[in-house]
């Protein structure tokens, strides 16, 4: 009788056990941008929806076993997202959500915004080394959709959104707009995307707060928030690569000081060199480059009122390919009938002439007061100062002139900036913000002329607005510029001053509707503006690099866009999806365009470009489709298709990035907690010839298309303090395959580099103090 | 309060540590014609003989590349059968006085060299007569010995050849390139 029972009370047991539904799941919700516990935001599992409690915590109880979705309920807390998990689960799930805390600070639209595949995608930790390529801002953003990358040799990487770049594109560093000579397509980004922590891509005409020129739209590079009230920590990043033989040196620390944990301070510095590349069959002469960083920020953050103050400073020295600086027309013919560059280098850290060197300085002060929970005014005050000079292949022949070794020509542009805004939280649901922005700049060269002195006086002010329920989403803003350039030029040995003056309104609605769990939809209509930049007005002169001579025109109107985009994101276990297509109007699109017949001058004749107007459309489509395949390994595969046409003249728009196909297979171990867990990624890349160019328009037909294949392994371990310690090893080119993109400049003269090997290792360490646990 | 004039006088150093001196005139830049250029090519004929009279052909250009067209492109007429001796002259007249860039270019003869090339049917010999550190010739003084009558094109071009000059046209870069309409009649 006994044993009976006994028999029934485990029958019943291991019953129960297996029907057990009384599991609970204990998790806290934590910004994805500054980690910190986001209290009172709505989690879900199944039909069942709680709140965390005001230390982010939340707690399920009553769950069967087996796999589930924990969703983020969209609210004003954080934007829609889902985590499986499985029950039972011992340890404590840290849910990481984008919050619009952080964006109505800083992006307020970027996440309302398409395309937006998922947060992961559109914002990227740089210290995620091992999604993150490169070491320049350019090369690291390619991971986004719709994003590719304009290049001068292998050094000089700028971003290009949808075939939009340098004028085209605003670039916030830290809260500021970055200014520097961007016009230049042979001017990188004077940024080092080590500080950054976050890279976001905001498109479409919705950059309204950073001003004019979002045309192709807003990369912000913001750094992670001051650590306040917590602990030091850091990290330190070291990476070496096989071609050039370079390697660079990268480190962070951050926490906070005085017993109260009210003040906080960050610094960083980067140090990198790297020495000549080299393609599958030859040096690549004189692509050396070097460069540091450093950067310095201090903050203070009580109830009402927050300061920080923040000091970077960017440098580099940059060789320009020997082979690209062409005398004339004649030389340019017999660089491109040869396979192989004249004058190959060999391996050398030095840097010979032609080189450039760009150093950048920015400063700025953020106060922010906080008037009650509903309203706080932010007032950001920068200072940058952006010294480039360029040194040409041949010295003055004069020898006293020479002995100075002065750079061909040096441009130094100061730039005041002011930005005030107000943020109001009407309700739950609606938030506004009010801001006006001030802009000063001057301009002096000396040397060479290529872009006269100017000053540089602009204002602005603008409305956003921001409406959510748990379906809809709506933002819209308003915008009104004004901008006001003097120059200071001679004309017939006259020194002239002639202002020009452009004001335009930029507007921006946005809606976003989500349909079931799984789907959003959004649709962005916008219109946008840029006045002339200087070189479109004004630049008139040899372009060594380019052996042309370009022209600008005084009478150069401003240039207006009208945008539209449509996009579908679709989310669940079985794939993640997103396409996007977008439609975008130009009212006096500038064009850099040949103009017949060449100049006659004495260093032979040269064909003329000169910048002008007319009215374009470019219009394209990205597509991303991510799907498990069982439960290690992932495919990912990422279109970008864009066209553009200049509808003035009936032809195709110079200078679009061809279509690319990329394709990523990973594999990663899904280990939890603090386990080692290590991936292994291949990537193929596919890049079409770019077959919508107008004959004879250019020196050259654009380049064949190639397939690269690149791929990188690694381990990663996850710390106490949270963070991941990295090992990345990567080959990008493993098959050394001689090619040339059309989106580089110098693919008439060199191939592109070859295979590289890269290893990178991130190590983040924490100070935890020992008087803080007694 | 202590709090406030501590943060305050924080943001009166960033801002006056920000304010550096503009070294540079905004206002009032330097003319570009100021600055260093090969504004005129001159090449001078001698007949060999002393008996034809000189012969003289520039180009000029006074703003340098870009900017206004050139207002001189000589075309070079010569006597059949002659021989010459040509001397070339390379000036910037943007300045005043000129300052004559030959005596730098003859300085740096190691690293420069003229080229002349003729089309088809220009009956013309060209050798160079003067002589770099390196027993290379230079070609800013050259002879031109001539056959009959005949029209074409002579491209005359200054290659800079920095470490690289072998007494051959075809490297380095071109610092001067230009198409003279000649005629020998």
């Amino acid at each position: 009788m006994k044993v009976y029972l006994l028999g029934v009370f485990i029958c019943c047991s291991v019953l129960s056990y297996s029907q057990n539904c009384d599991y609970s799941v204990r998790g806290e919700v934590r910004d994805i941008h500054t980690n910190e516990l986001i209290p009172f935001a709505r989690v879900s599992i199944q039909t069942n929806t709680i709140q965390t409690d005001s230390n982010g915590v939340f707690l399920f109880s009553g769950l069967c076993a087996g796999r589930f979705t924990l969703r983020c309920v969209p609210h004003f807390g954080c934007e829609p997202m889902d985590l499986e998990i499985t029950v039972p689960n011992a340890g404590l799930i840290v849910f990481k959500v984008e919050t619009h805390q952080v964006e109505l600070d800083e992006l307020l639209i970027e996440a309302y915004h398409f395309p937006r595949e998922s947060q992961e995608s559109m914002t990227l930790k740089t210290n995620d080394i091992s999604k993150i390529k490169g070491n320049t801002l350019g090369e690291q953003l390619i991971r986004f959709p719709g994003v590719s990358s304009l290049s001068t040799g292998s050094s000089i990487v700028k971003p290009v959104i949808n075939g939009m770049h340098s004028n085209r594109l605003v670039i916030v560093n830290n809260g500021i707009r970055q200014e520097g000579q961007q016009w230049g397509s042979e001017h990188a980004p004077e940024i080092d995307p080590n500080l950054a922590g976050n890279l976001t891509v905001i498109q479409g005409a919705s950059g309204l707060q950073y001003g004019t020129d979002a045309i192709g739209g807003v990369i912000l590079v913001s750094p992670d928030e001051l650590r306040y009230h917590k602990n030091t920590a850091g990290w330190v990043k070291l990476n070496g690569n096989s071609n050039g033989r370079g390697g660079g040196v990268s480190g962070l620390i951050a926490g906070s000081f005085m017993k109260s944990g009210k003040w906080a301070y960050r610094v960083h510095g980067t140090g990198r060199i790297n020495g000549t590349q080299k393609a599958p069959n030859y040096w690549i002469r004189n692509t050396a480059s070097n460069e540091y960083s450093y950067s310095a920020a201090l903050g203070y953050k009580g109830e009402k009122l927050e300061i920080d103050l923040f000091y970077t400073k960017y440098s580099t020295n940059l060789g320009i390919f020997t082979g690209s600086h062409i005398g004339n027309l004649s030389d340019l013919n017999v660089a491109f009938t040869s396979s192989t560059p004249k004058d190959t280098g060999s391996f050398t850290y030095n840097l010979e002439n032609p080189k450039q060197l760009v150093q950048h300085d920015l400063s700025k002060v953020h106060l922010v007061y906080n008037w009650n929970k509903k309203i706080s005014t932010s007032l950001v005050y920068g200072y940058q100062f952006n010294l480039r000079q360029e040194y040409d292949l041949h010295k003055a022949y004069n020898d006293s002139i020479a002995a100075l070794n002065l750079p061909a020509f040096e441009l130094n542009l100061w730039t005041n900036s002011l930005d005030i805004k107000t943020q109001i939280k009407h309700s739950d649901r609606f938030k506004s913000v009010f801001g006006v922005s001030g802009l000063e700049q001057s301009n002096a060269y000396s040397g060479r002329f290529f872009i006269p002195n100017f000053k540089k006086l602009q204002a602005g002010a603008y409305y956003l607005g921001v409406y959510e329920n748990e379906k809809w989403l709506f933002d819209f803003g308003l915008r009104y510029d004004y901008s006001k350039l003097q120059v200071f030029i001679y004309e017939e040995d006259v020194l002239t001053k002639p202002v020009k003056q452009f004001q335009n309104p930029s507007a921006s609605a946005g809606i976003s509707r989500l349909l079931g769990h799984h789907w959003i939809v959004r649709m962005n209509l916008g219109t946008a503006w840029r006045p002339p930049s200087i070189n479109e007005l004004y630049s008139n002169g040899l372009h060594h690099g380019a052996a042309s001579i370009e022209i600008g025109d005084a009478q150069l109107k401003k240039e207006i866009v009208y945008n539209s985009q449509l996009g579908v994101q679709y989310k669940s276990h079985i794939a993640k999806v997103d396409v996007s297509v977008f439609y975008n109007y130009f009212d006096g699109y500038i064009n850099l365009q040949p103009s017949l017949p060449p100049m006659l001058t004495i260093i032979g004749a040269f064909p003329v470009f000169r910048y002008v107007q007319s009215n374009t459309q470019i219009y394209g489509l990205n597509g991303s489709i991510e799907v498990p395949i069982g439960k290690h390994v992932s495919y990912q595969f990422q279109g970008n298709l864009l066209l553009g046409t200049d509808l003035r003249n009936n032809q195709f728009l110079y200078g679009m990035p061809s279509n690319r196909i990329t394709q990523r297979l990973r594999f990663s171990t899904l280990g939890t907690g603090n386990k080692l867990n290590c991936f292994v990624e291949v990537e193929l890349m596919d890049v079409f010839k770019q077959k919508r160019y107008v004959d004879n328009s250019d020196y050259a037909s654009p380049p064949k298309g190639y397939d690269l294949l690149s791929a990188q392994a690694g381990i990663i371990k996850k710390m106490n303090s949270g963070e991941n310690l990295q090992v990345v090893l990567a080959c990008s080119n493993l098959t050394n395959l001689s090619y040339r993109d059309y989106m580089n400049r110098f693919r008439y003269f060199t191939d592109e580099s070859g295979r590289n090997w890269t290893i990178k290792v991130l190590v983040p360490f924490s100070i935890i103090k020992k008087q803080s646990r007694l | 309060m202590k709090k406030l004039v501590m943060i305050l006088s924080v943001v009166c150093i960033a801002l006056t540590a920000c304010k550096k001196e503009k070294k540079k005139e905004v206002t009032n830049p330097t003319n570009p014609n100021e600055e260093e250029l090969i504004t005129t090519f001159k090449i001078v004929f001698t007949d060999a003989n002393g008996v034809l009279p000189n012969v003289e052909a520039q180009f000029v250009d006074i703003d340098g590349p870009g900017g206004n067209n050139p207002t001189a492109f000589d075309t070079i007429r010569l006597v059949a059968n002659a021989t010459y001796n040509a001397s070339i002259t390379l000036l910037n007249e943007s300045l005043i006085p000129a300052e004559d860039i030959t005596v730098e270019v003859e300085e740096e003869g190691v690293d420069h060299l003229f080229c002349f090339d003729l089309t088809n049917g220009l009956n013309a010999v060209i050798t160079r007569t003067d002589l770099d550190a390196n027993n290379l010739p230079i070609g800013i003084t050259s002879q031109w010995v001539l056959g009959a009558a005949s029209t074409g094109t002579a491209t005359i071009r200054l290659r800079h050849q920095p470490g690289i000059k072998t007494g051959q046209c075809d490297v380095g870069e071109t610092d001067i390139e230009l198409d003279f309409h000649t005629e020998i009649q």
